[in-house]
């Protein structure tokens, strides 16, 4: 039976372009999104997929959608926390209202989702988690303070978990992807007129989230920097 | 012209207690918030021009409310210091975290790092329109790894540092200086002591009494050579 690789946040960009590079490298891959036209529209092109209406929010709800990845599809062998949630602006003029709301869709449900996957994978003496973050995990910018703590709390959730994870056979690895992400919603909002080596291109980024997934466990990688040949940094 | 006022989030045995006492020397008119009235009083009594606010910072509308009687009854902090925390002690509970509460994670957040985005919007208004003023923040070595019986703490204080940061550099060119004290230790409070090592030397422990007196010297700093991560452990820690 081929493994099941278990994708949250499975939208236009990085989620979508891991699905179709983990199930062409033999997985059936079981989709977490919150927009069940995509879902539909990604189950259709993406042989042996299938999407779940979840939003990770809901920690209840995930932990549910989970049992039932399991239940239908199998216990899964990999899974990626991609889903993301952000609002930007400096700490006097956010809304400090959302900050709680990002850790839980950043941070809270890392956990969570460890709580769903790893007890299988522990069992099975193997499996991988990866996190997709970004600079945001280890620096804060002015207008990114209701952003970057919570994904430096999420690298640093990640860090306990691989460390705790790591000698059971579970790789746990953070991905920092220091750029922009070319998706059909941040290239309007970023930079419409740069050329497209500008962005990181999420089939380019699932390639390196498949090799992470499948490095030798005598070479496990923890963080991983990602940013295209031009990015300044 | 009054003397300043220094507000001390999470007052307690420890590292509050004696910045309490540092700020207070140093001419300060220090506002005490801690959730325990008696200790409050006692320190109250201890400290001269001090005042104990009896605030649990995980009520963010107490906490605000608070924050404003402050301003009312002693006048605009010039001088923050968060040192409240939850969540460090009862860390080893994490050893078996994939079986925990996972809200438990969201409860150390609120204490750690919202109430500091919230004590900030509060207080670094009057300090921006002053142009001057100090948040000082104690930290410890979790905000920098993730081990795993810290998971339900660690991620919160990574999140604290970085909200520190964002706020540094957003609030250091309006003559606010927000620094981010790291101790790299057990410190020794009557409550960590039987915790950590019941048993060992006075020395193996970082001395609140020391600690306030560096958190003091930043808080007072020249503009031109601001420290932001400060980091503070005993000589003979392992590190």
């Amino acid at each position: 039976m081929a493994p099941v690789c278990l994708i949250t946040g499975a939208g236009d960009g990085t989620g979508a372009a891991c699905a179709r590079r983990f199930a062409a490298g033999g997985y059936r891959v079981a989709m977490l999104a919150r927009t069940e036209e995509r879902l539909r529209k990604l189950e259709g092109e993406i042989e042996g997929s299938s999407g779940y209406f979840c939003d990770v929010s809901d920690l209840e709800h995930f932990t549910a959608t989970m049992a039932q990845v399991r239940e239908e599809m199998g216990a899964p062998s990999t899974a990626i926390h991609n889903a993301v949630t952000a609002s930007f602006g400096t700490v006097l003029e956010a809304d400090p209202k959302t900050f709680e709301h990002i850790f839980r869709v950043n941070t809270t449900a890392l956990m969570v989702l460890a709580q769903g996957v790893a007890p299988a994978m522990v069992k099975a003496g193997k499996g991988a988690i990866i996190v997709t973050g970004n600079t945001s995990a280890w620096r804060g910018k002015p207008r990114f303070s209701m952003f970057a703590p919570t994904k430096a709390a999420q690298r640093i959730l990640a860090q306990s978990m691989a460390r705790d994870l790591g000698p059971k056979g579970v790789h746990v690895a953070y991905v920092t992807i220091d750029a922009a992400i070319d998706t059909p919603w941040t290239r309007p909002r970023l930079r419409p007129d740069e050329p497209d080596d500008f962005f990181c291109k999420p089939k380019d980024i699932a390639d390196e989230i498949f090799h992470i997934a499948h490095q030798a466990t005598s070479a496990w990688s923890f963080d991983v920097e990602i940013r295209p040949f031009h990015e300044t940094w | 012209m009054a003397n300043p006022v220094c507000l001390i989030a999470g007052a307690g045995p420890g590292t509050g207690g004696e910045c309490a006492r540092r700020f207070a020397s140093g001419g300060y008119r220090v506002a005490m918030l801690a959730r325990n009235k008696e200790r409050l009083d006692a320190l109250e009594a201890e400290i001269q021009g001090s005042r104990g606010y009896v605030c649990d910072v995980s009520d963010l509308d107490g906490l605000m409310a608070t924050a404003e009687c402050v301003r009312d009854e002693m006048g605009a902090p010039e001088v923050v210091v968060h040192n409240a925390v939850s969540g460090i002690l009862e860390g080893g509970g994490a050893a078996k975290f994939l079986e925990d509460d996972p809200t438990r994670l969201e409860r150390n957040f609120r204490v750690n790092t919202t109430s500091l985005l919230y004590l900030v919007r509060s207080t670094a208004p009057a300090m921006i329109e002053a142009g001057k003023g100090a948040i000082v923040v104690t930290g410890n070595t979790s905000a920098t790894r993730g081990k795993p019986a810290f998971a339900y703490f660690a991620p919160t204080k990574a999140a604290q540092r970085i909200l520190c940061e964002s706020m540094a550099r957003d609030l250091g060119p309006k003559g606010v200086h927000v620094a981010y004290v790291m101790i790299d230790a057990a410190i020794d409070t009557p409550r960590t002591r039987p915790i950590f090592a019941a048993d060992k030397p006075d020395e193996d422990f970082c001395k609140p009494t020391a600690i306030a007196e560096e958190i003091f010297h930043v808080a007072h700093q020249d503009r031109s050579a601001w420290s932001f991560l400060v980091e503070l452990r005993p000589d003979r820690e392992t590190w």
